[in-house]
């Protein structure tokens, strides 16, 4: 029973399992409204621009989280201004910011003498979480989750019919302004954990699982919650255990959750049907 | 003292005039169809009683007050030509739809409470989907979806209802059920209905007045003084272009 839990005496793991929460709580927060909309690509796209972000922090010799985060959120609010001004194009314009980021990070990544630690931020680290992590993923983290309670529903509206609530008088350009503000931070919180390559899954797989078995919005929240904890800490032992990147672990033990709620689906269906 | 008084305005996107001195005025619990063809202005009218277009002439009241000074919007409840498009597979309750327009009434951390859930259900009875609360919305008709619609608009209690075509795409029974409800809204909760509406036959029978659009040009009539009748004879006689003036 003591070696089963022996992961857990360790402090580098009991950082990474409470960063691993954290962001396991805040990714299918803003997952469940950013896939109901169909904006999963700005997920990918921004966690692109966060590496960016976390080359420009390694080339000028900044904490990368901080500069990571700055760099998203002004090309979330990029994005922003095109989906708004290019509505037939939004794709088009993810698909450029993608790339510039990408661009970007590789000249950055290059021209740094520090780029041996990109790999920790590409695909996560539990032996690098460090304290400086924790302090800055707590706050922020609380302060994500205040503004989803605050806007549940003006989020739920935007989700449901965007064009709607526009017209019908809602303060949807403020509420979509900050709705991308908090998709940013979650994004370049969830680096240290998840990595940059491999945040977009953790914000979209526990939501798809959520949606096949929700019966109501509040209940996609809770079940997508629930399945995106359960990834992050079976990825998080997993990693331990057999010393690989926690970014691979979590999504597997997320992509394995969800083949097994679909498989599940299907069958109490079918068990439904022969009633 | 009129409820709704638009008086002499004009408004044009960009160059193109969408309308040209507009005036008419409604009373507290009138039931006002906006007819006329695709592009003569009605939504635009619309949307500039809803403030979200402003008048490059003239004004609007409601109640008196100029509607660009009006804070509180959910005394006018608007359903839009766009309130259909959406994910029909997006999982929400009937509950959580007509909640939703409540969010202006609840805090941080503060969830739909007693009272609000009573609100919902008030709401729910009216459009009679009472029962319908926990079902999902996709899982519902689309003259279902409507009235849900409806009771979301209605569970803030507003004065004036402005509905921009809703019956487009749903069925007869549907649509008789949607003005029984519409109309008992209009004459049992006094409030005052304005709707957009191609179908002037149907239309004609609910509203107690009919305003003809044409090239941004509105004509307020009284349905009892210029019936369907008279009307469709207009259309024949001006080939389908010019109705005439009908004071009154």
């Amino acid at each position: 029973m003591v070696t089963a839990v022996e992961f857990l005496n360790y402090t580098f793991m009991q950082r990474a399992l409470l960063a691993g929460n954290m962001v396991g709580v805040i990714a299918p927060l803003v997952g469940v409204f950013l896939s109901l909309r169909r904006l999963s690509l700005i997920g990918h796209t921004l966690s692109h621009v966060a590496l960016a972000g976390v080359a420009l922090g390694l080339f000028l010799g900044f904490f990368p989280v901080y500069t990571a985060i700055i760099v998203s959120i002004i090309a979330a609010l990029a994005i922003e201004k095109l989906r708004r001004d290019y509505r037939d194009y939004a794709e088009l314009s993810l698909a450029i910011i993608l790339a510039a980021g990408l661009g970007l990070a590789t000249i950055l990544i290059s021209a740094s003498r520090q780029s041996a630690g990109i790999h920790s931020y590409l695909f996560g680290s539990i032996s690098l979480v460090g304290t400086r992590d924790i302090y800055m993923i707590l706050p922020l983290a609380l302060v994500i989750i205040a503004v989803i309670l605050k806007y549940y529903y003006g989020f739920f509206y935007l989700a449901f019919n965007e064009n709607e609530a526009w017209l019908a008088g809602g303060p949807v350009r403020a509420l979509n302004i900050v709705f991308m503000v908090i998709v940013s931070i979650t994004v370049a919180l969830a680096i240290r954990v998840v990595g940059t390559l491999l945040i977009a899954s953790l914000i979209t797989i526990p939501v798809a699982a959520g949606i096949q078995i929700a019966w109501s919005f509040k209940s996609t929240i809770w079940l997508s919650l629930f399945f995106s904890l359960m990834a992050v800490n079976l990825g998080l032992i997993f990693s331990f255990y057999y010393n690989l990147a926690p970014g691979g672990t979590i999504i597997m033990a997320g992509v394995v959750i969800l083949l097994l709620v679909l498989t599940g689906k299907k069958v109490w269906l079918l068990f439904q049907q022969k009633i | 003292m009129s409820f709704l008084k638009v008086e002499g305005v004009s408004f044009a996107y960009r160059k193109e005039q969408a309308l040209n001195q507009v005036s008419l005025e409604l009373k507290q619990g009138d039931f006002a169809a906006f007819i006329g063809p695709n592009g003569s202005g009605k939504s635009t009218l619309l949307k500039l009683i809803l403030g979200y277009l402003k008048p490059t002439r003239g004004r609007i009241m409601l109640k008196g007050q100029p509607v660009e000074d009006i804070m509180d919007w959910s005394r006018v409840g608007y359903i839009s030509q766009q309130v259909k498009d959406f994910n029909q597979s997006f999982p929400a309750t009937v509950r959580e739809i007509v909640g939703s327009n409540l969010y202006s009434k609840m805090g941080m951390i503060k969830f739909l409470n007693q009272e609000l859930e009573k609100k919902i259900c008030r709401s729910l009875e009216l459009v009679e989907m009472d029962g319908f609360i926990n079902r999902k919305i996709g899982n519902l008709s689309s003259g279902q979806q409507q009235r849900i619609f409806i009771a979301r608009l209605m569970v803030n209690d507003p004065e004036l209802i402005l509905l921009d075509e809703p019956l487009a795409g749903i069925d007869i029974r549907a649509q008789d059920d949607f003005y029984r409800i519409i109309a008992n809204i209009n004459q049992e909760l006094n409030k005052t209905v304005i709707m957009v509406s191609h179908d002037i036959q149907v239309i004609s029978k609910h509203a107690n007045k009919i305003v003809c659009f044409e090239d941004g040009r509105a004509y307020p009539h009284c349905s009892q003084e210029f019936s369907y009748d008279d009307y469709i004879h207009e259309l024949r006689r001006t080939n389908l272009r010019i109705i005439p003036r009908h004071d009154h």
